[in-house]
């Protein structure tokens, strides 16, 4: 089957009991997309499905023959501009071991790309960024940054 | 852990998907939303030999008002009702409680049908269908059925589907202009499962709460309808409601049953659902005379 991954084919070969979320680790070679709890909890790891949050290991890839995936690797624009999301994260220090970020910058770049939805309200953020887990920086820096990229999407076009 | 294997299809069109159900009947499970049925696969709480994916199926993703009633079809996702997707109060009705479903995440997949279908005794959308008197449109390769949501739910995780049925539609009455509603729920965290829940739509008609329907979820094997409890407030001026929630509470409290559970003892959980339930009563009468006030 063929998966669509940021903009990219990838004609692999996987039983149907395959995540999606390993299949994009062990297949496509695209290992930022992070795997902790397998059972949708932890969301570690999330991507976008046709540009909106998912986890990854509550997809089996061959559900997603002709979906658009996007990962971590194509959140910067030719692989290279951050995206805002990134950018937020990286002056609010809102990372330090690292294992949820992937998770937490895919959530967000989903959420806050929503086209009808305008700046989401502290609430709103709230209850997006409650969506994963972090078990070592803490939520504030987290929030922060997710406070500045939401604002500096709404100014903008958010997709990602 | 990955599930165990299975043979997976992608039915394109409802007949063969219905074929695949009358042909393997038990060992198959139908994948929608995917969000309960593949952890319970990864945990190898469920080990289905056929996994039938509808999420191909056309036209299932249709939210659309049919005589007097919201027709949600199987494929409608729970972010889909974040925002109301009708005008009557029932929109509001759903939009409340979809904030309360998983995170979103969990929202951008799953299904308000998947989540009737799986019948977790805690879910939102089990206890509104519940409330407001859905039916379910049950289809087979044998023909169609309409059960009502009040008979539907059994016990946790128990319903009346058929291994060989799939629910295509569900079918909710729109509560009309005169109602007011409610959603109330509480949890340990956001996006956590419900300790109890009180869903409560109300009508208001000269200057009287005309009708009342209050059901609660959580504390019991499923959603509970308290006809008894409702009526403690029919009949009452809208400014002397707050006066009949003693009584209300104590209905509450006489008719649920919850079990004691290590994290949430019986009783906070019965003392829960009479607040809820109060709660969630006295705000759809407010919300009534709000919408009747908007309507002059």
């Amino acid at each position: 089957m063929r998966l669509i991954v940021n903009d990219r084919p990838y004609d692999v070969d996987v039983p149907p009991r395959k995540t999606l979320a390993d299949t994009l680790r062990d297949d496509c070679g695209l290992t930022g997309t992070h795997v902790g709890c397998e059972q949708g909890v932890c969301g570690s790891c999330t991507v976008l499905y046709d540009g909106e949050p998912v986890r990854a290991c509550l997809l089996f890839a061959v559900q997603c023959a002709g979906v658009r995936i996007r990962t971590v690797e194509g959140l910067a624009a030719d692989g290279e501009r951050l995206h805002p999301v990134q950018e937020a994260f990286l002056r609010h220090g809102a990372l330090q071991c690292g294992f949820c970020t992937p998770g937490f910058l895919m959530l967000l770049a989903g959420a806050l790309a929503e086209p009808a939805g305008g700046e989401p309200d502290e609430e709103r953020l709230r209850e997006i960024v409650s969506s994963n887990l972090c078990r070592c920086t803490g939520y504030l820096p987290i929030l922060a940054a997710a406070r500045e990229a939401a604002a500096l999407l709404a100014g903008a076009d958010g997709t990602p | 852990m990955a599930a165990p294997a299975f043979d997976y299809r992608a039915a394109g069109d409802l007949g063969e998907a219905l074929d695949v159900l009358a042909a393997h009947g038990e060992d198959a499970k139908v994948l929608a939303g995917g969000q309960s049925l593949v952890p319970m696969m990864h945990l190898r709480l469920a080990r289905p030999g056929v996994v039938l994916d509808i999420n191909r199926l056309p036209g299932l993703d249709r939210a659309a008002v049919v005589d007097g009633e919201l027709r949600l079809g199987a494929l409608v996702r729970h972010r889909r009702l974040e925002r109301p997707p009708v005008a009557d109060p029932l929109g509001a009705l759903l939009a409340a409680a979809a904030g309360h479903v998983g995170h979103l995440p969990i929202r951008v997949r799953g299904t308000f049908a998947g989540s009737l279908a799986h019948a977790d005794p805690a879910a939102e959308w089990c206890l509104i269908a519940v409330a407001v008197g859905a039916r379910l449109v049950l289809a087979s390769a044998s023909g169609e059925r309409v059960v009502p949501a009040g008979d539907f739910f059994d016990d946790p995780f128990v319903t009346a589907l058929r291994p060989d049925e799939l629910i295509t539609e569900v079918r909710l009455p729109l509560l009309g202009p005169a109602a007011g509603v409610a959603f109330r729920e509480r949890a340990s965290t956001a996006g956590a499962f419900a300790q109890a829940a009180a869903c409560a739509a109300v009508e208001v008609e000269g200057g009287r709460v005309s009708a009342a329907r209050l059901a609660v979820g959580g504390v019991a094997g499923r959603p509970l309808a308290l006809p008894a409890a409702a009526a403690t407030v029919v009949g009452s001026d809208p400014a002397d409601v707050a006066a009949r929630l003693g009584e209300l509470r104590q209905e509450v409290v006489a008719a649920v049953d919850p079990r004691d559970d290590p994290l949430v003892p019986a009783d906070y959980r019965r003392a829960l659902a009479a607040e809820l339930a109060a709660d969630a009563v006295a705000a759809a009468v407010g919300d009534a005379v709000k919408r009747e006030a908007a309507r002059r």
